[in-house]
């Protein structure tokens, strides 16, 4: 877990803000406690903007005129708020780590500046640590010094010192040890007056949750304070990145020219290739690669700029703790922050257009998400503990283990029912004719391939190789001829297309405190290349199954509805208790149905229902995998 | 042209699990239509279909009965709603 403690003497300017984005998405921070907002009120998009597109929940207490304010925001996919406590000059929040189930409160403290009123703000704290049991971390502005060291010069009020030491000792506090600067504020003049005004101090109970936590100063830069970041030292795994392909990268320039002229040259650099889906794996695989790299860098190339220029500043600024800075070297530092603030605007410009762009695409089905997020409400659907008939499982390693497992065996090989249908099962009207049969095999048209890809609906995820609908439509010139390779291949029975079949399973709670296995949906997002294949073949199959499948089955057939069959239900129910008739009613639920179809049976049904040889081989590659198949 | 129908191989596609934003290792699947592939409901109801086949012909041997068999002939597969989300 990483806070940020921070007294950023106002937030009312975008640039302020934007600072705090940068050190929300560099640090990675999970939680932001800010002083000084000089603000009274906070609306959704200043909010967003500071969170960097991630899922903060915010709570404040207004500044009084001119001073004061604070802002305390929590990311809620690791952490969960159970509490909040608003006082006069802290916000407390309970969180709750949802992996490892440990209870702490953040408390996000602002000391006023006007010293009549200390005793009165350390009464309010002591008050709620008398009252609190839980582990407390508490970190800000206390506006108050614990000794003349934490002073460059001049000397502290020692009754003031002696209450915030006496408050400290009463409560077994801890201090956070700080590296980097010694004093977090400075008055930037000439010749500055610089003191330790903020400090991180924690309850004995939670240093004891989090031995090996540790803090550091950044540079200071936008406010006179320096911003702290503590991390509580738990071995924050890093979650792998994987690939993922923005739409929003077409907005670059000359984008879409470089797809198209890398894709030519990784073809021509594997020109020994000569298998189709060798091709297309070889230049799907560069892109990849490619892009990965690219995205880095454009990202890196700004960040280095902006790493050049901080280092500059927290080399001035340490200089400066030791003796006077010259008049250039202070003209220099001025200038510093300025390049600064000037790279955080555009950043800040191209924030909000890939943002804005994002809303505008996805549209109305994207209302609900949008006000979930605007609201700051997260679903919470990150798992942190499963229930099994082993008693309860813990642990991200361990959760993922207990789940691959239940889906091996969920699809793993079952036993044969050894349930054949009798050559003449099926009634003539469920079977193909020679029309639907020759249609259903002839060749594969250009345009028909076209209209499979242009039908991908817009804001459909992308499968495990991170090539969503997005860059299939918008780079049909690109690889048109490469793709439409496949499908003739697909056609002869050439087209191993295992290889493209490839899935990733997400898990979706039914209701809301899942905890069970069985009570999560598991939403299957396949790779778009290979469902371009088995849609091309929906297509052809849609006309045909009107017509061949029974009229018995009211659901997923188009021109049916499933609610026919329901209705059918209700009025049988109705009429046998309205003539007093006995009868028997049975309803039988398959449980996962989807999952437990048996391959070699759905192959019997579509011989038996006279589907042409080559159609059975085509879906059974799709279903079973399946090698390449032998011509004779 | 005939085909001599193709060699088994192991298994179908290959998926991996994704908890809390991390992935397991790929592994086989066995049985089972992929939910999220556009192909799966079709197959399904044609499997579906055989069920209704069958109870068809028990009615026609006089196996079973209808309840109201004068009201609704023949025989009705209702399928759960969930079901028709995940296509």
């Amino acid at each position: 877990m990483k806070v940020m403690f921070w007294n950023v003497r106002g937030l009312g300017k975008s640039y302020r803000r934007s600072l705090v984005k940068n050190h929300v998405i560099q640090e990675d921070l999970d939680a932001v406690a800010l002083q000084e907002t000089i603000k009274s009120d906070f609306v959704d998009w200043e909010l967003k903007e500071m969170a960097g597109n991630k899922d903060f929940v915010w709570s404040w207490i207004p500044a009084k005129g001119h001073s004061g304010g604070l802002l305390t925001g929590v990311k809620t996919d690791i952490l969960e708020i159970e509490e909040t406590v608003l006082e006069d000059c802290f916000i407390s929040i309970l969180v709750r780590h949802r992996v490892t189930n440990v209870r702490y409160w953040i408390v996000n403290v602002y000391g006023s500046a006007q010293h009549v009123q200390s005793p009165g703000f350390i009464q309010d704290l002591s008050s709620f640590c008398r009252r609190e049991t839980l582990p407390i971390l508490m970190g800000g502005d206390f506006n108050l010094i614990r000794c003349n060291g934490d002073r460059n010069q001049g000397q502290g009020e020692q009754k003031l010192m002696d209450l915030f030491n006496g408050f400290i000792s009463e409560f077994q506090l801890r201090e956070i040890f700080i590296s980097g600067s010694r004093f977090t504020w400075s008055n930037k003049q000439k010749n500055p007056i610089m003191v330790k005004l903020d400090r991180i101090l924690a309850s004995e109970e939670w240093e004891s949750k989090f031995p090996t936590c540790f803090a550091w100063t950044k540079a200071r830069i936008g406010s006179d304070h320096c911003p702290i970041i503590l991390n509580s030292g738990e071995n924050g795994q890093l979650r792998p990145r994987y690939f993922f392909f923005e739409d929003a990268w077409f907005q670059g320039e000359n984008f879409y020219q470089v797809i198209q002229d890398k894709w030519l040259q990784f073809k021509m650099d594997n020109k020994g290739a000569s298998y189709s889906l060798d091709i297309w794996h070889g230049c799907m695989q560069n892109l990849r690669k490619y892009l990965r790299g690219w995205n880095l860098k454009s990202m890196g190339d700004q960040r280095n700029v902006k790493t050049d220029l901080t280092k500059r500043i927290q080399d001035l600024d340490s200089i400066a703790e030791t003796r006077l800075l010259s008049i250039l070297e202070w003209e220099e530092r001025i200038d510093l922050e300025d390049k600064l603030e000037k790279i955080a605007i555009s950043e800040n410009l191209y924030w909000k257009q890939r943002a804005g762009t994002k809303w505008v695409l996805q549209g109305d089905t994207n209302s609900h998400f949008y006000h979930q997020f605007a609201n700051g409400r997260r679903r919470k659907n990150t798992i942190t503990i499963m229930t099994s008939d082993d008693g309860e499982i813990r642990g991200q390693q361990e959760i993922i283990v207990h789940i691959v497992e239940f889906y091996k065996k969920l699809f793993g090989p079952n036993e044969e029912s050894g349930l054949v249908l009798g050559g003449n099962f099926w009634p003539e009207c469920y079977k193909l004719s020679e029309n639907m049969k020759r249609d259903l095999v002839k060749d594969f048209e250009f345009e028909e391939v076209k209209q499979v890809i242009m039908s991908l609906k817009e804001n459909s995820a992308p499968g495990p190789n991170g090539f969503g609908p997005g860059f299939f439509k918008k780079c049909w010139e690109v690889y048109k001829q490469d793709l439409y390779s496949m499908f003739q291949d697909f056609h002869k029975g050439d087209l191993d297309i295992k290889r493209l079949n490839f899935g990733v399973i997400t898990l979706v709670p039914k209701l809301k405190e899942a905890n069970t296995i069985k009570q999560y949906r598991p939403i299957c997002l396949l790779n778009v290349d290979y469902k371009c294949f088995t849609k091309l073949l929906t297509n052809r199959l849609v006309p045909v199954a009107q017509k061949i499948i029974g009229e018995n089955q009211t659901g997923f057939i188009k021109g049916r509805n499933i609610l026919e069959g329901v209705l059918v239900l209700h009025e049988v129910l109705h009429e046998l208790r309205r003539s007093k008739k006995q009868g028997l009613v049975l309803k039988i639920d398959f449980e996962k149905a989807y999952d437990r179809v048996n391959w070699n049976f759905l192959e019997q049904v579509m011989k038996g229902k006279g589907f042409p040889v080559q159609w059975i081989t085509w879906v059974m590659s799709t279903v079973r995998g399946g090698g390449r198949f032998v011509l004779m | 042209m005939d085909y001599l129908g193709y060699e088994h191989s192991e298994g179908g596609g290959k998926i991996c699990i994704n908890v809390n934003g991390e992935r397991s290792k790929f592994f086989s699947t066995h049985r089972g239509l992929r939910q999220g592939d556009p192909l799966s409901p079709l197959l399904f109801n044609l499997v579906a279909d055989a069920l209704g086949v069958m109870l068809q012909k028990a009615i026609n041997k006089g196996h079973i009965k209808g309840v109201l068999s004068d009201l609704v002939p023949g025989v009705y597969l209702i399928f759960n709603m969930q079901m028709i989300r995940l296509s």
